[in-house]
């Protein structure tokens, strides 16, 4: 059995226990959220956007890799790769950050709403568990490894961190603009 | 009164800014520079005269705004070796000796203030590490030539 399949199976676990804690806490009475402070922290933490996948795609990108060898020169070659894998790590950083900020909302939701869509909750407690799990594993293969041969699990996290970013917000009726607007990029 | 923009005139006033200032530029660096040297670093607005006389200074400021994201963008996602050519062409058409471009700009590091305000942390500190490591290889190609004048 291949590790991605052992890990669709460990974190989908991880949901469905997930999922039965949150039923058990509760989660049924008047209907409409409450305006609590930290419900209105969490709505405008969803506003900070996942960075947009372009740049995330030049951070892992193939070709400057291969350019800097070409230019035989060791000092800028050691740079290039110290600042990559830099960049590579701020980049897992932000995305945990905003993860953690989808978690809080969602957690304080599933307390407070009585109109929540079963398949849209388990699809984004699902979605988190994926991305934290495919996290960590970038965390490792970049140390190891590093970010050019880690470029296919970085583009798949990165896809993947839209996709809950976007599911996230409709949930929440967040008015959204995909992550490409500048104007609001978190990248 | 508040005056309002509408996008048809940011869109004249930054097809004008394009065809009559920024294509006179050669390469997206200078046209970077240039676009960040008009925002004023106490406000963060953007200030060009003569845009804004001819349209509006809301218009004029959108207009710059607007062209600035984008040419940032465009070299912030663009490749090493692009990034090289351009700081090159830059050196070039502005007549500076390659080694006093080096020198000054691994020390003052003026390229880190050229991102447009709104521009994510990221996009930023990607544009920000292939500037310098630009710098370096360019760095690079210049000590060959420093050791043995002769053979250039």
């Amino acid at each position: 059995m291949n590790w991605p399949a052992i890990l669709v199976i460990f974190f989908g676990f991880l949901s469905i226990v997930w999922i039965g804690a949150s039923l058990l806490r509760g989660g049924t009475h008047s209907g409409s959220t409450r305006n609590r402070p930290e419900e209105q922290t969490a709505v405008s933490a969803l506003r900070a956007e996942p960075c947009p996948p372009d740049v995330v795609a030049r951070v892992f990108e193939r070709g400057d890799s291969d350019f800097i060898s070409g230019q035989h020169s060791p000092e800028a070659e050691q740079l290039f790769r110290r600042e990559r894998k830099r960049l590579a790590y701020l980049w897992l950083r932000h995305t945990r950050h905003q993860l953690a900020s989808v978690r809080r909302f969602h957690a304080g939701m599933a307390r407070k709403s009585a109109n929540l869509n079963p398949a849209v909750e388990i699809r984004i407690v699902f979605d988190c568990a994926l991305v934290s799990g495919m996290c960590w594993l970038l965390a490792a293969a970049i140390y190891f490894f590093g970010p050019v041969h880690a470029r296919g699990m970085a583009r798949y996290t990165s896809e993947l961190s839209v996709r809950l970013w976007s599911l996230a917000g409709k949930s929440a009726e967040i008015p959204q603009s995909p992550p490409a607007d500048f104007a609001r990029s978190g990248g | 009164m508040e005056t309002r923009i509408t996008p048809m005139a940011v869109e004249t006033a930054r097809e004008d800014l394009q065809n009559r200032t920024l294509a006179k530029l050669k390469g997206n660096f200078a046209r970077l520079i240039y676009l960040a040297s008009t925002r004023d670093y106490t406000t963060g607005r953007y200030q060009h005269d003569g845009l804004a006389n001819e349209f509006s200074p809301d218009a004029a400021a959108a207009a710059l705004t607007a062209c600035h994201q984008e040419i940032f963008q465009s070299l912030a996602t663009s490749s090493l070796e692009d990034l090289v050519e351009d700081l090159e062409v830059y050196a070039r058409c502005n007549q500076i000796e390659m080694s006093e471009l080096i020198g000054t700009w691994e020390k003052l590091q003026p390229y880190r203030i050229t991102p447009p305000m709104n521009c994510g942390p990221l996009t930023a500190e990607l544009f920000t590490s292939n500037v310098t490591v630009a710098l370096a290889i360019l760095r690079s190609r210049l000590l060959p030539r420093e050791r043995h004048p002769q053979d250039a």
